[in-house]
């Protein structure tokens, strides 16, 4: 080793140790207790029943899990966050890659194009959220007034009735997020060989068979990865349930994230949380796993 | 063949065009009422832009909410733990990339695996952390479960092995110990590293609602993200929409702003977040 040069081989070693367990000290302690140590906590936590007005934990094992399991409420969240889900991930991730394969091309504008498309990505969703109840306000809105002046339905108290109330969530999420796998998937097709394209097109393929047989394959790892992102983002979908919709109308944009809000920080049910976060913690991690696991395997190759 | 071409094109920047209409309609319609009077907002026909510019919609949304304090709270949780994180992330990557030392690769995963464990599934446990350390209601609160980062972490190791070997041992035959070799040759090389990181890292933590929003209860920590929300319920009701879309911009303002004049390191950078590892 180059820093350190002390003597002997064994000396040497020992320091280089010290060096690098110093280095990374700082970042493992904290890695350690804000991460690690929260995921055991939640899972104990998750086997104790608080008491209403005391401190007492009584130990109930899977008991909050049970309890989850077979509330009609839960299974409700559930669905929502499976609904919110399906609305999103297919759809976000389709025009992430439509709005990539537009713009991957020497145009004028693209600049604009470009800024145009993924600016949400910068802007908070809590600030969004926002602006989106204004334009789905049923009497002063745009988005109705745009549907008066496209002569539709016009009246829908789009954040007080179901299903709408869900619609309005999947819209602002996938106009926050479309950009962003925009951007990723523009990185994956610069990764392309034109050369590849080049040659397709002088043997005659038409831009529909490039696409089909060279493009899409090559790009299938990519389109996963944006996809597994999108799942896992949908399951942590939060910011705009709480300033839209605090979970309504009668729990109809409750979903997996906001449910263990209002369980651990307004009802203080800290077993039952804890149970739903252990839930959700299984369900994204489920998620990465798969993702991870595709990820060395480049999953072109292997079609 | 040649109009077919032309036909592709137009087609291309029709869709273009419609999609970023779309995608802008949010921020234009918010801008919009920035400046508009109480009156157009509910005028009928409703007009796009306002009659005449209403700067003092800002002024008066900014004296109704401690929005000073929210700004110099997420300034302070923004750049501080951006501070810190670089320092960490530096540090941790540098062993990873060039120290070899028992249960490297043990280590090496548990960093890893953090990637796999997104935030949200840990609100819970980390509240009742903080509220035990008793950091509730402090900036400090909102930052310090980030302060290590997996991400920045790996993104730095990457870039620490581009450097070639013979660089730092030139460095130490020169007699640089290992602050002096970092600070002097190794960080100008990976400066692309870092800012990419930093963007990311800014964009996250500027933006951030819900984390903040448990830890935090006054304006003396409180971020502008939950600034804006407890100042939206407070008006509700009151249906100032000019004034909530103005205090909304300036909470989106600064970020935009840098987007747009930095926007070819915004989009590298992201596009890094999505080749993670």
């Amino acid at each position: 080793m180059p820093f350190g040069g002390s003597r002997g081989r064994v000396g040497r070693q020992v320091r280089t140790s010290l060096t690098a367990l110093l280095l990374i000290l700082p970042s493992l302690i904290f890695l350690l207790v804000f991460t690690y140590y929260p995921i055991a906590r939640a899972f104990w936590l998750s086997l104790f029943k608080s008491t209403a007005g005391s401190d007492r934990m009584a130990f109930v094992g899977a008991g909050n899990y049970a309890e989850l399991l077979s509330s009609s409420l839960f299974l409700l969240v559930l669905r929502n966050s499976v609904w919110y889900a399906l609305g999103t991930v297919g759809i976000t991730t389709g025009l992430g890659l439509a709005f990539a394969l537009l713009l991957n091309r020497q145009l004028r504008l693209i600049g604009l194009f470009r800024v145009g498309l993924f600016y949400p990505t910068v802007v908070p969703m809590a600030a969004a959220s926002m602006v989106w109840i204004f334009l789905f306000n049923p009497a002063y809105g745009a988005v109705n007034h745009l549907l008066r002046l496209l002569r539709l339905p016009s009246s829908i108290d789009w954040l007080n009735v179901s299903p709408y109330a869900l619609l309005a969530i999947i819209i602002v999420g996938i106009w926050k997020y479309a950009g962003y796998y925009m951007i990723i998937f523009l990185a994956g097709l610069q990764a392309i060989d034109v050369q590849l394209h080049e040659a397709a097109r002088l043997e005659g393929a038409s831009a529909w068979q490039v696409f089909r047989r060279i493009t899409f394959p090559l790009l299938t790892p990519t389109t996963f990865f944006v996809m597994i992102i999108a799942i896992i983002n949908s399951f942590q979908a939060v910011d705009q349930v709480y300033v839209m919709t605090r979970g309504g109308p009668h729990n109809s944009t409750n979903v997996l994230m906001y449910h263990i809000y209002l369980l651990g920080f307004v009802y203080w049910d800290t077993g039952s949380a804890a149970a739903a976060s252990t839930v959700l913690f299984a369900v994204l991690l489920a998620g990465t796993y798969v993702y991870f696991r595709y990820l060395g395997g480049r999953v072109h190759y292997t079609r | 063949m040649r109009r077919r071409r032309d036909i592709a094109k137009i087609l291309t920047y029709a869709l273009l065009a419609i999609a970023s209409l779309v995608w802008l309609f949010p921020l234009v319609w918010l801008v919009a009422t920035a400046f508009k009077s109480q009156a157009e907002v509910f005028a009928r026909p409703l007009g796009l832009l306002p009659s005449q510019v209403r700067w003092d919609n800002f002024a008066r949304a900014w004296s109704y909410a401690p929005f000073a304090a929210y700004y110099w709270n997420t300034i302070v949780i923004v750049v501080g733990l951006l501070a810190i994180q670089l320092v960490t992330i530096t540090m941790a990557a540098y062993a990873f990339a060039r120290l070899q030392f028992p249960g490297r690769d043990f280590l090496f995963l548990l960093f890893l695996a953090q990637l796999m464990i997104t935030p949200q599934s840990t609100i819970l446990p980390n509240y009742i952390t903080v509220s035990s350390l008793r950091l509730l209601d402090t900036r400090l609160a909102v930052m310090i479960p980030y302060f290590a980062s997996a991400f920045g972490t790996f993104l730095m190791r990457q870039a620490f092995l581009t450097i070639p070997a013979d660089l730092e041992d030139a460095a130490s035959i020169d007699g640089c110990n290992i602050l002096q070799y970092l600070w002097h040759v190794a960080l100008p090389i990976v400066r692309p590293a870092l800012v990419a990181f930093s963007i990311i890292s800014v964009t996250f933590h500027w933006n951030e609602f819900f984390w903040p929003l448990i830890v935090t209860e006054t304006a003396r920590s409180r971020p502008l993200t939950v600034g804006l929300t407890i100042f939206a319920q407070q008006s509700e009701g009151g249906a100032e929409w000019h004034l909530l879309m103005a205090a909304t911009m300036m909470v989106v303002a600064p970020l935009l702003l840098g987007f747009i004049l930095f926007q070819r390191q915004f989009v590298q950078s992201f596009m890094h977040s999505g080749l993670k590892g």
